[in-house]
């Protein structure tokens, strides 16, 4: 990407933003005012050949800044994150049906500056690979080396009316829907439930039906009567391999299952869906998962269209030798999930250690494991296991069982206190 | 000599039955098809029929709420197809499916090892993953595909010289709802084509396959993995 036209780009990607009122009017000024608006002089001093810079705060990143300070002890890393607080994502479905508390949940990135990493929270509208930069709405920040774990985008403008009503809306996939879905489960006085889901991929294949399930229990256990439908874009429930598991919990539950029923639209002041057949699903609650996709800075930059390009096994990119991409943005075979994000943040770590010529040992392969809730006392497993080049080794499954469940509890917590300590 | 000429007639129609009665056995029609893919299998499901037909698909639940009620709600269904292709991968688990075709179809199914067709991909070689003919009526129709990869290599072809194009949602939602014609949108749009298309997937946003034909047309598609589809998950 040329420089004039990144220059465009970051001026569309902020304009309009709450930034532009904390930047105090450098929006308002004509664009012929200066040669480059304020906001992209350089924040920080030039690099000293060791500085890490990470956009993105989620799992993979801080598991990239934890790896990286232990293995790079005099490396400069700055994680650059747009919200204050980390909030654990597997928790959002928890949170949604009253199972856990919201503040169990979220984390201060202080210990991380303990460490000694530079936490800045800013947005970032912009990479300039060729010239090292990286553009926040604070400032240019210059880099030696990269790590982009932006994660993934909803995209709500496919779903016609929802960018235009968010409200018609709420689902687990970001914070603020989760908090009003909460509210709305508690509200709800009984009627058609309906959890609608995109097309694959999409960040934790089971969420949709994990939400379905515990919905369902929920109102079951207070008496409320409601009708609980899946309405899957798919045609199978996903990640394919559990298919048919899902539809056994769903028959057992009565739980409405609707594959091949993509929406294209929410109609709101009708209390109605619709597909891209025509085809109209009335609900009394819904909660709609929009299609995921990449963040548009990845392609951008240069860096892949739409995800990150980069090596399965080093997770380099594969354009640029000291950018590295993980997790939901990035280009790879392993499963989107806060698991995988976790050791492929810590496998990129040692990779980029080793780029900066540390004595590092290679990391173990990626694996997953992950324990989807049937209800709130049974979980299903799924472990899968992958070579070094990102080819499937092994894959085992297991029906919903109590000990999973358990199992599940301490698989969030024990990656919790892996990127925070507590 | 004509004894020997009659015999050597009854032989010949003796085998040719015998062939005939073999090939019916192995392409006879049925009605429903229950396959079963043993773990680290894929099996895939090769449907054919002389007239378009359609065919709904289901796991044991599915299936058992059919027996009971011959509701097919809830199955996935496929329309007006003569020709489809259907995988069903067993990575975790013992995996059953049934096929109902209510008008009957010819069945063949074929599996292959999940780790092996993962190392053939790796090695380099493209692999069938999807695919169907199906009859499209006259005017404007469409099908859409779907869990698509960056990279799948994707075949159209039509029966007759007839525009095809390959949509995103929101483009195809303009046509449906009448805010774009045909015409407007195939000038505008980059996946085009006349009779045929071919083309590697952008992304992995779904596809919806549009033609516009005066009798109706049959179109046939096939999609195939490769190396750079398996890097991005398949």
């Amino acid at each position: 990407m040329k420089r004039r036209d990144a220059l465009k780009v970051i001026g569309g990607t902020f304009a309009g933003l709450t930034v532009a009122d904390r930047l105090g009017g450098y929006f308002t000024k004509p664009a012929y005012a200066e040669e480059k608006p304020a906001f992209h002089k350089d924040i920080l001093s030039a690099p000293g050949g060791k500085r890490v810079v990470i956009i993105g705060g989620g799992f993979s990143g801080v598991s990239f800044a934890n790896t990286l300070r232990e293995l790079a002890p005099d490396a400069e890393i700055i994680l650059l994150e747009k919200n204050p607080f980390f909030v654990s994502g597997p928790s959002h479905i928890d949170y949604s049906v009253g199972m856990k508390k919201l503040e169990d949940a979220v984390r201060s990135y202080y210990p991380l500056r303990e460490k000694g990493v530079k936490v800045i929270k800013t947005e970032v509208g912009g990479i300039l690979p060729e010239d090292n930069k990286v553009m926040t709405s604070k400032g240019n920040i210059t880099y030696n080396y990269l790590l982009v774990s932006t994660g993934i985008r909803l995209a709500d403008e496919e779903i016609l009316q929802l960018s235009e009503h968010p409200a018609y809306n709420a689902h687990s996939w970001e914070l603020e829907g989760t908090i009003e879905l909460r509210r709305r489960v508690e509200s709800f006085k009984g009627g058609k439930v309906v959890v609608s889901v995109p097309s694959a991929p999409f960040k934790c294949p089971p969420g949709p039906y994990e939400t379905a399930c515990l919905l369902d229990e929920f109102f079951k256990k207070k008496g409320v009567s409601a009708e609980v439908v899946v309405a899957d874009a798919n045609d199978k429930p996903q990640p394919p391999p559990l298919a048919q598991k899902w539809l056994t919990v769903f028959e057992k539950k009565g739980i409405k299952y609707m594959p091949n029923n993509k929406v294209v639209e929410v109609d709101g002041a009708n209390n109605q869906l619709v597909t891209d057949k025509g085809e109209k699903i009335k609900y009394d609650l819904v909660t709609l998962i929009p299609p995921n996709k990449a963040s548009t800075l990845i392609k951008e930059s240069g860096l892949g269209d739409p995800f990150a390009d980069v090596d399965p096994t080093t997770f380099k990119s594969k354009k640029f030798g000291n950018i590295f991409g993980t997790g939901d943005c990035a280009k790879t075979p392993y499963t989107k999930s806060a698991y995988t994000a976790f050791y492929e943040g810590k496998n990129a770590a040692h990779y980029a250690a080793i780029g900066m010529g540390y004595s590092v040992k290679e990391p173990v392969p990626i694996h997953n494991i992950c324990y989807p809730y049937a209800s709130s006392t049974e979980s299903l497993l799924i472990r899968v296991d992958w070579e070094k080049d990102g080819k499937m080794l092994k894959a085992t499954a297991d029906d919903p069982k109590t000990d999973y469940r358990d199992s599940r509890a301490a698989w969030e917590s024990t990656l919790l206190k892996s990127l925070f300590g507590a | 000599m004509n004894k020997l000429l009659t015999l050597f007639t009854v032989l010949i129609i003796f085998l040719l039955t015998c062939s005939r009665a073999i090939a019916d056995n192995q392409n006879s029609i049925e009605y429903e098809k229950k396959v079963f893919v043993e773990r680290e299998k894929v099996a895939f499901v090769e449907i054919t029929s002389d007239k378009p037909i359609d065919i709904f698909i289901m796991y044991t639940p599915q299936y058992n709420s059919y027996c009971k009620s011959g509701s097919t709600e809830g199955a996935f269904d496929v329309k007006s197809i003569t020709w489809y292709i259907y995988p069903i991968p067993a990575m975790f688990d013992d995996q059953t499916v049934f096929f109902i075709a209510k008008d009957g179809a010819r069945f063949n199914i074929t599996y292959e090892n999940v780790k092996d067709r993962i190392d053939r991909l790796f090695k380099g070689e493209a692999l069938l993953r999807s695919g169907a003919s199906a009859f499209f009526k006259k005017g404007i129709d469409s099908i859409r595909l779907t869990q698509n990869l960056p990279e799948l290599q994707i075949e159209i072809e039509a029966s007759e010289d007839i525009p095809i194009m390959a949509l995103k949602v929101m483009d195809y939602m303009a046509l449906t709802r009448g805010l774009k014609s045909f015409e407007e949108i195939y000038n505008n749009t980059v996946l085009k084509g006349k009779k045929s298309l071919s083309f590697r997937a952008p992304d992995f946003d779904d596809l919806y396959i549009v033609v516009k034909s005066e009798k109706g047309v049959n179109i046939k598609y096939k999609t195939w993995a490769n190396r750079e589809a398996a890097n991005s998950g398949c």
